[in-house]
């Protein structure tokens, strides 16, 4: 079981708030819509410098240096054990809630560095969301999952609008309007997803980190999931941890693969192999273990 | 791992290693019908055809079936986008052939010094056509990526036969009916061999895509 909280707005929830850096101070940029710009020349959202994460002080990744880019989907990929989820949560201090969890190395959020002192955990779960592989609604109204960050964070004014657009945005309104204020956990594992993209969404972030959002979905599921993907990178900047490569390939503008280094001792430690445009990992890779990876010959 | 695949992959390649022997084979039947006017060379050409044609629908199909079932990506991706490309150009090369099959008939009764000119010409076209597409098969046999060049330097050499043909046929007095239609006819037989050399340069630079993942974009397409 995932021991991390559901939402940027679980994680206030548990969190006492601390000296907060103001939003203006953690360097976010304006949005700006998608467009022809390709996604190596967008700006970059996180720039991390040879990144690696210990629990306990076993070293589970090392030295990952890797760009993402604004308003663009990012997908990891990689066989199980390569960190790629424990990358991911790097990218908004999750691994802060992990007892003997270490994270070392630079991530750069918008210029500013991720793991400052001085940085609010909370501030940044806040603007970077994440969903996790399984839908987990609160036992609560459909209203009330969506009102529930923005309450605990104080964005009170216009909820009722604020629900809607967030629900517009997470694909839902439509199959949703006529029910809010019935519980969450009746709705299909498809919604209740969407419904925990759009609780994400609520607290306005900047960037949605997904942890497998699909794995316990079905194709149907799937495929609204993966159109929701698409639409969001016109507002946000999205980072996708998969294991099925032809999501990666269906959705993704770059892709990260992450593979696993085995030492002398039998140690396992995840390492970044390639990052590239996804059409280039899926139809040149650079290197021979993505190739081996991809095609299915990975031994 | 996937060895579902590798065989379905194996299968492909055979299959247009097959078509390819063929191609060639109905090139130098079609060259002989030709020049040498020979009834067996037409029909060994025609049934050469015929069975290039029938290889070609089967790798469309197990292109097809790899593509929906397989999901292939990276080098296998791009060895089977390349045998979908190639299976196009050697069908057409062996579609050519017999093209240059149908148009075979005696030079006119009168003694033509360029005759010998033309049907050397033509001989030497069809000869070195076959041999492309042997040398084409041959790099995708054995994934080299460089054989599109020497395949572009042959192609020369096939134009300027092409050439040499055109110039000679022009510079005939063809006041003649009977030396007029056999002189077309060889005009167009040497723009069909021209063709099947410009499908073994298609072949060798798709050879060079599934290798390298880079495209030199100088396929010549149609027929």
């Amino acid at each position: 079981m995932d021991p991390t909280p559901s939402t940027a707005a679980d994680s206030t929830a548990m969190e006492s708030s601390r000296d907060r850096t103001p939003l203006g101070a953690l360097g976010v940029a304006e949005r700006t819509q998608a467009d022809a710009t390709p996604v190596e020349e967008r700006d970059v959202v996180f720039d991390c410098q040879q990144v690696g994460v210990r629990y306990s002080g076993t070293r589970a990744l090392r030295d990952v240096d890797l760009k993402i880019h604004s308003n663009a989907v990012t997908a990891l990929i990689g066989p199980s054990g390569c960190g790629k989820s424990t990358f991911l949560r790097c990218l908004n201090r999750m691994n802060d809630l992990i007892p003997g969890a270490a994270v070392d190395g630079q991530i750069f959020y918008h210029g500013e560095e991720l793991y400052q002192p001085q940085v609010d955990a909370i501030e940044v779960r806040k603007r970077i969301g994440m969903v996790f592989q399984k839908p987990n609604p609160f036992p609560k109204s459909i209203y009330d999952n969506i009102a529930f960050g923005p309450r605990v964070l104080g964005m009170k004014k216009d909820l009722d609008e604020r629900i809607e657009q967030t629900l517009r945005r997470a694909a839902l309104w439509d199959e949703v309007k006529d029910r809010l204020k019935e519980g969450a956990l009746g709705l299909s594992g498809g919604q209740q997803q969407r419904l925990c993209i759009a609780r994400a969404l609520a607290v306005e972030p900047d960037v949605i980190l997904m942890d497998e959002p699909c794995s316990a979905l079905d194709p149907i599921s799937t495929s609204a999931i993966e159109d929701l993907m698409l639409s969001l990178t016109n507002d946000y900047t999205v980072v996708i941890v998969t294991h099925n490569m032809q999501q990666a390939a269906r959705v993704a503008d770059m892709t990260a693969f992450f593979s696993v280094d085995q030492g002398e001792t039998g140690t396992r430690c995840g390492v970044l192999i390639e990052v590239d445009r996804t059409e280039r990992i899926f139809t040149n890779p650079a290197h021979e273990r993505t190739e081996a990876y991809v095609t299915g010959r990975f031994g | 791992m996937r060895e579902g695949l590798q065989e379905e992959l194996d299968e492909l390649c055979g299959g247009i290693q097959e078509e390819g022997r063929i191609a060639a084979q109905a090139v130098s039947e079609a060259t002989r019908a030709l020049v040498d006017w020979s009834v067996d060379a037409f029909e060994a050409t025609v049934a050469a055809e015929e069975q290039v044609h029938h290889h070609y629908q089967l790798t469309e199909q197990r292109v097809e079936s790899i593509l929906a079932r397989q999901a292939p990506v990276a080098s296998d991706l791009r060895l089977v986008l390349a045998v979908l490309h190639m299976n196009r150009s050697v069908e057409r090369a062996a579609h050519n052939a017999a093209r240059v099959a149908h148009l075979a008939t005696p030079p006119p009764r009168r003694a033509l010094v360029e005759e010998a000119v033309i049907t050397d010409a033509l001989r030497a076209m069809g000869e070195r056509g076959a041999e492309m597409i042997r040398t084409a098969m041959d790099a995708f046999e054995r994934r080299d990526a460089n054989a599109n060049r020497l395949l572009a330097t042959l192609d020369e050499l096939v134009d300027r036969e092409n050439a040499k043909i055109a110039d000679t046929i022009l510079a005939i007095d063809i006041t003649d009916p009977e030396l007029r239609q056999w002189a077309s006819r060889m005009l167009f037989a040497a723009r069909w061999l021209e063709r099947v050399g410009d499908h073994a340069v298609n072949v060798a630079e798709r050879v060079t895509y599934m290798v390298t993942g880079e495209t030199s974009g100088q396929t010549n397409a149609g027929a």
